[in-house]
């Protein structure tokens, strides 16, 4: 197995609405889980690498309300922490940075705009800009990215996509399945590969997954990092078996007990 | 460490509240300042840092922060510089330009120069969580190097650039990233620094600020 030299990271992914964290079905179907920042607690204490929070409705409404869930959060969590969802200015990503998250998650604002990738990565560093791609497949090998939590179409290919946002500055991608998201079938691979294929920077594989096995699946295909929500969210399986069964396969993971 | 006050320097870069929760976290009485009489009425000083080198300088120049902060080092108050704040401990940079830093550590700071294309393996930024490997006597790593489960403590490290000391002796841990070594903690006297964030490595980036308070 081809060794990386960063670790592999676990990263929980907490979708908000309003106050809760809520759990859908390709970004559909949404049903509250809980309290958000008990969860992200947890999921500190039991030792995930990063967590991302994101608004599931933010853009919908163009607004945002994650600042006082971020100010809640940080109180109690010493990892870093990626925030998205209705983020469209440098103004609400000063905010959002303010309360205390590290990097900002950018979809429908940078599809609109693209030089707001630019305009962030020069103001606070490449490393804070994440490219969240929802990518639905429209043919063999075809992907389209998709805006407003899946729900309107870009007519822009994911991979093309992917090499202008990396052109522009972005330090990250948050590559999200709408056809596998919330399924438990398992990552889309296909999908992993094309966008690593072109990807020199960080690629964090997110929707599908369903067992601890799927994060190695992940890696093979070429990402560095696994969004879980579900899977974690309904107690399927917690942080420590996955990262056990991680490095009993060989992956580079952060020891932690 | 319960008599412990420390200052965290305010000169406009930075997440600064990340450092002061993480100290608060742990009981230590911690707070944020640009205000010279106000650090100087402190035990410790964290120097925390994100961005670039040149104008990191040039704020702490604009608010006379670089003299201050060179006559409390003389006062042999520990100091810890932070992520892009410890390689402000050192003489220069050539991050964009040749700057010139606050010398506590002599040596430079150079690229993270490793090959970052050729073999796909070692992208820049550096990011990440990494191992770090003690070199001789970490005081800031005490208790982690005891424990041998965590001998090999991990770290969350942003950055594309590295120190580059004269004397290997200050390097007490280093991070090795591809075939280059990566001065991950730095210690000369009462000089501190680390390379990767403490106060977003978990419990043992929280252990590491409670031993620089400890001092």
């Amino acid at each position: 197995m081809m060794r990386r030299q960063s670790n592999f990271r676990l990263i929980p992914r907490l979708d908000i609405k309003g106050p809760n964290l809520i759990k859908g079905v390709h970004l559909e179907g949404l049903r509250v889980v809980g309290e958000p920042s008990t969860f992200a607690k947890g999921y500190y204490q039991q030792g995930a690498d990063e967590i991302i929070f994101m608004d599931a409705v933010a853009s919908l409404y163009g607004r945002n309300n994650l600042s006082q869930i971020v100010r809640r959060a940080v109180e109690e969590i010493f990892v870093p922490i990626t925030v998205g969802g209705g983020v469209r200015s440098i103004s609400d990503v000063t905010d959002i940075l303010r309360a205390g998250a590290d990097k900002i998650a950018l979809n429908t604002a940078a599809i609109n705009r693209p030089t707001l990738i630019e305009e962030i990565a020069t103001q606070f560093g490449s490393q804070c800009v994440v490219l969240s791609v929802e990518a639905k497949q429209v043919g063999a090998g075809k992907w389209e990215a998709l805006t407003d939590g899946g729900r309107e179409k870009s007519g822009l290919d994911v991979v093309e996509w992917v090499t202008r946002a990396i052109d522009l500055g972005a330090g990250e991608i948050l590559l999200t399945s709408v056809d596998h998201e919330g399924t438990r079938r398992g990552f889309d691979l296909p999908l992993i590969r094309a966008v690593s294929a072109v990807a020199s920077i960080p690629l964090i594989a997110s929707g599908g997954m369903g067992v601890p096995e799927d994060a190695l699946s992940a890696y093979e295909a070429g990402a560095d990092a696994v969004a879980m929500a579900r899977v974690l969210h309904y107690r399927e399986h917690s942080i420590p078996s996955i990262r056990r069964l991680a490095r009993s396969n060989g992956l580079l993971v952060r020891p932690y007990e | 460490m319960s008599s412990s006050k420390v200052a965290i320097v305010d000169y406009g870069v930075g997440n600064l509240l990340s450092v002061e929760r993480a100290l608060r976290s742990s009981s230590v009485t911690a707070f944020v300042s640009s205000n010279l009489d106000e650090l100087e009425d402190s035990s410790h000083i964290v120097l925390p840092g994100v961005g670039a080198f040149g104008r990191a300088m040039s704020l702490l120049r604009e608010r006379h922060l670089d003299i201050f902060l060179k006559s409390y080092e003389r006062t042999g108050r520990p100091l810890l510089g932070i992520c892009l704040g410890m390689q402000l401990l050192f003489q220069t940079s050539e991050e964009f330009g040749q700057w010139e830093g606050l010398g506590f550590i002599d040596g430079r700071v150079v690229p993270i120069d490793g090959d970052p294309l050729g073999s796909g393996e070692v992208k820049v930024p550096h990011v990440g969580w990494s191992l770090i490997e003690p070199q001789g006597e970490a005081r800031l790593l005490r208790s982690s190097q005891d424990k041998s489960a965590n001998a090999r403590p991990s770290f969350y490290f942003v950055h594309s650039f590295r120190a580059l000391p004269s004397e290997t002796a200050v390097t007490k841990a280093i991070c090795r990233y591809g075939k280059i070594e990566i001065p991950a903690i730095v210690e000369r006297d009462n000089v501190y620094g680390c390379q990767f964030h403490p106060e977003k490595s978990g419990p043992l980036g929280l252990e590491l600020l409670r031993n620089f308070c400890a001092l």
